[in-house]
């Protein structure tokens, strides 16, 4: 486990270096539009050349990734090339608003998903059906839509939450749990239409099998039977969906973001994307990448931890 | 195959109406205990502005301020030593109490205020302002791109500052009502934070401790600042929302108390209780740049008769009043309503008239029309259609090359395209002569006839304001005649306050406090 655990992390790395330098590649086609941008309106095309030579952004490029990796490995992300202000800080910072966004709306949509799915699966029927309608409708209505429904009707119409801003856990967590409300229920209506249809269906294949039938006849209560037996063996795929999940959540935090004017992280990726602001997209590159890594690893070392045959790969 | 039932039903059941029902009271309760509090609670009117921005600010760092939408920021944190007062437009002295020029205009003498005071409490001294004015001729940014012709400044006493030049700028005076005039203590240029953590002599301070950087701006306003009556609001809250939508949905919650929206959003912002919108004044200008006036991509744009068809063959009237629902004047000249020069004879020139274009065109040699390529930007993006269908019909077949909206500034320099689509902020007319006829970025082919070349020389040489107001007069009238631009029209924005707040700004200046006022109750 230690082995395929040191594996994995090696081969994120990698990935995370291959994925920056690419990156860097392509952005290095627009740094004479960010110096530009930077400059403003009246800038001469000679000024432009003169600070893409004091910023150094004129030499060679593998030279220039070298030492932005470099200064990573030492902790030092760099600074913003508009704001000044330095990228490791922000990101953490605009991470920690998404986080406490999406990791609630992670857990209630699991926690709910496998109520409903554990329970359509086990009860069929009317139970079911209203499980395969709730999956159905969280396909069908994008998220975007979902967030404007709720700010017309519950900040705007209603005013019982607030229809922009964040309000840190740190600083009130009343007004955090009201700030992360409705980005959160919009998240989460998505979130469950994926989870609860997985386990829906691993459930149902797990339920029909021959060992199920056997403990039910040897006299097993069947609560215990679901949640010992099926949930466990169910629960593999599951997790894989539920880290899938996770990731998409953060990609489509940047709609919620700025429906609900939070200041986050996809926001703030995207606000950096079209500013072409190089630094700033380096560093949520790398932060993105690092993440995926993470959060596929605790899925695999998970999954080894519910199903032992898995541990084998 | 009907599935096994495994589970009763009764027990699960009433435990997810229970933890349904614990949710919806834990947030009732706290949104009754908890209402107004943090960022996403109602604003306070009266003594509270609160307002929503879709740009960033980029840095307090005086050498990186920029006249955008968070100008609002840095001009209330830092005195300039001029402002451009929001109700006549004109340029006045504000840390300064008056400037004079030297006869050749190489040297302008400023005479700083009494009594100014840094919000650390030390006196502002002439060193202040030469220390930072002498860092921005240094630092590269957008300062820098806009003081090229100073070459140093002195402090020779407390109170006296003056500004070297290498040649004379005419436009330079105005803009020390803007960016060019700030300044900090010299000791604060030596903050590695300066960017962030800025010392100003200004009406208000930066609350670092409510600020969230990139999010949410507090500024409270200095008890002891000289000139407090001209600034209402105890605390100004500028809040960063990249959508329009979610600005206008804060706005109707009552989270902020005034707004810039479009003129689609209009009706939405007036249902909300209390609101008043309010137009801005019409001052910047979208223009189809000829670009090309020399000829080197499209010779046809050497004669005047093609440029002048260009001019003829664009509705004007038809686009402010249909597309952009009537929230755009037309005009015909590059020269702003919030000058002193602008002249509305000459926008009854070239009235819409496909068929005076089209025949401009034949007596040009021209009579099948020609092919030509504009970058398409966010600028141009929504007139596309109706600018190719109009210009279509005269002949000139346009071809739209998209363009990434970081590009829209390198693409003029690019000597790609003939054409391109621009909004031009009004700073002053000696800067829009400069921008669009001399060396300024809207001419970047640096065109020049014999007439403007001498007229250009008369103004960077006439160092009193008032004495170069005729020889802008002919610049401007020599250009529309010309046809050396295809100017379309000043877009008017929208401002939606409430809550007691009113925005009291007539002449179009940039972003600051004094834009907005308290509504008499």
């Amino acid at each position: 486990m230690v082995l395929y655990s040191l594996r994995r992390v090696l081969a994120g790395l990698a990935l995370t270096v291959l994925v920056t330098l690419i990156t860097f590649l392509l952005l290095s086609r627009s740094f004479e539009d960010m110096i530009a941008t930077i400059l403003g309106p009246d800038a001469t095309p000679e000024k432009i050349a003169e600070t893409m030579h004091a910023r150094g952004y004129d030499r060679p490029l593998l030279l220039q990734y070298g030492e932005w990796l470099g200064h990573v490995i030492r902790g030092d992300l760099g600074v913003s090339a508009y704001t000044s202000l330095g990228v490791g800080p922000i990101v953490l910072q605009r991470m920690s608003v998404t986080l406490s966004v999406i990791v609630p709306a992670l857990v209630v949509s699991v926690v709910l998903s496998i109520l409903l799915g554990v329970w359509s699966a086990s009860r069929g029927g009317v139970v079911d059906r209203v499980a395969q309608g709730i999956s159905l409708i969280g396909h069908l209505i994008p998220e975007l839509l979902i967030a404007i429904i709720l700010v017309f009707v519950v900040a705007v119409t209603l005013h019982v939450l607030p229809a922009t801003g964040f309000t840190s856990l740190v600083d009130s967590r009343s007004a955090w749990l009201r700030s992360i409300t409705l980005p959160a229920i919009a998240l989460i209506v998505g979130g469950m239409a994926n989870i609860t249809a997985q386990i829906r269906g691993a459930m149902i294949v797990e339920l029909r099998k021959d060992y199920v039938r056997t403990l039910r006849t040897s006299g097993l209560s069947p609560r215990s039977i679901v949640i010992k037996h099926a949930l466990r063996n169910a629960g593999s795929p599951a997790l894989t969906v539920m880290s899938l999940e996770f990731l998409a959540l953060l990609s489509h935090s940047v709609i919620i973001e700025n429906v609900f004017a939070l200041p986050g992280y996809g926001s703030f990726a995207f606000s950096a994307s079209l500013q072409i602001d190089v630094p700033v997209i380096m560093g949520v590159t790398l932060v993105s990448v690092l993440l995926v890594t993470v959060v596929n690893l605790a899925a695999d070392l998970a999954n080894g931890w519910l199903n032992p045959k898995a541990r084998l790969h | 195959m009907s599935r096994p039932r495994v589970l009763p039903r009764r027990r699960s059941l009433a435990a997810a109406v229970g933890a349904i029902a614990l949710a919806a009271t834990s947030l009732a309760a706290c949104s009754s205990s908890d209402a107004g509090s943090g960022s996403s609670g109602s604003t306070s009117g009266g003594d509270a502005l609160v307002l929503a921005i879709q740009q960033a600010p980029t840095s307090f760092d005086p050498s990186q301020v920029e006249p955008a939408a968070a100008g609002i920021l840095w001009n209330s944190v830092y005195e300039s030593l001029a402002y451009r007062d929001p109700v006549d437009g004109v340029v006045k002295p504000w840390a300064a109490t008056g400037w004079k020029y030297s006869k050749d205009g190489l040297h302008l003498t400023v005479t700083l205020r009494d009594g100014l005071k840094f919000s650390d409490g030390n006196p502002v001294k002439a060193s202040d302002v030469a220390a930072t004015m002498n860092r921005n001729i240094e630092t590269p940014g957008y300062i820098q791109t806009q003081i090229t012709a100073l070459k140093s400044v002195d402090a020779p006493d407390d109170k006296t500052v003056v500004l070297n030049f290498k040649y004379f700028d005419p436009k330079f005076l105005p803009l020390l009502g803007r960016e060019l005039g700030t300044f900090t203590e010299a000791s604060a240029l030596k903050n590695p934070n300066i960017a962030t953590d800025p010392l100003g002599s200004g009406p208000y301070t930066l609350d670092k401790a409510k600020t969230v950087p990139g999010s949410s701006y507090v500024l409270s306003r200095r008890d002891d600042y000289w000139d407090v009556a001209s600034f209402p609001f105890k605390t100004v809250t500028v809040r960063l929302m990249n959508d329009p939508t979610a600005s206008l949905n804060a706005f109707k919650a009552g989270e902020v108390n005034a707004v810039a929206i479009t003129p689609e959003q209009e009706a939405a912002a007036k249902a909300t209780s209390g609101a008043v919108i309010t137009p801005t004044a019409a001052t910047a200008i979208r223009t189809m740049l000829i670009i090309d006036k020399g000829g080197k991509i499209i010779p046809q744009f050497k004669d005047v008769r093609v440029r002048q068809a260009l001019n003829y063959a664009i509705d004007r009237k038809g686009i402010a009043d249909k597309l952009l629902l009537g929230f755009a004047k037309p005009t015909e000249q590059v020269f702003s309503t919030g000058g002193t020069v602008h002249d509305d004879a000459l926008d009854d020139t070239y009235p819409y008239d496909p068929a005076k274009a089209k025949a401009l065109l034949a007596e040009a040699g021209y009579p099948d029309g020609f092919s030509v390529q504009i970058p398409s930007t966010n600028v141009s993006t929504k007139l596309e259609p109706t600018l190719s269908q109009q210009l279509g019909a005269v002949g000139i077949k346009v071809q739209w090359v998209a363009i990434p909206d970081s590009q829209a500034t390198t693409v003029l320099s690019s000597g790609k395209f003939p054409l391109s689509l621009k909004d031009s902020a009004f700073a002053s007319d000696a800067y829009t002569a400069i921008n669009f006829l001399g060396a300024g970025t809207n001419n970047p082919e640096k065109f020049t006839t014999p007439e403007l070349t001498k007229l250009m020389d008369t103004l960077n040489s006439t160092v009193d304001p008032e004495a170069a107001k005729p020889t802008l007069a002919k610049i401007n009238e020599y250009s529309v005649k010309e046809a050396l631009e295809v100017p379309l029209y000043n877009p008017i924005n929208l401002w939606a306050t409430s809550q007691g707040v009113q925005f009291v700004d007539k002449a179009g200046t940039t972003s600051s406090v004094r834009q907005f006022g308290v509504a008499a109750k």
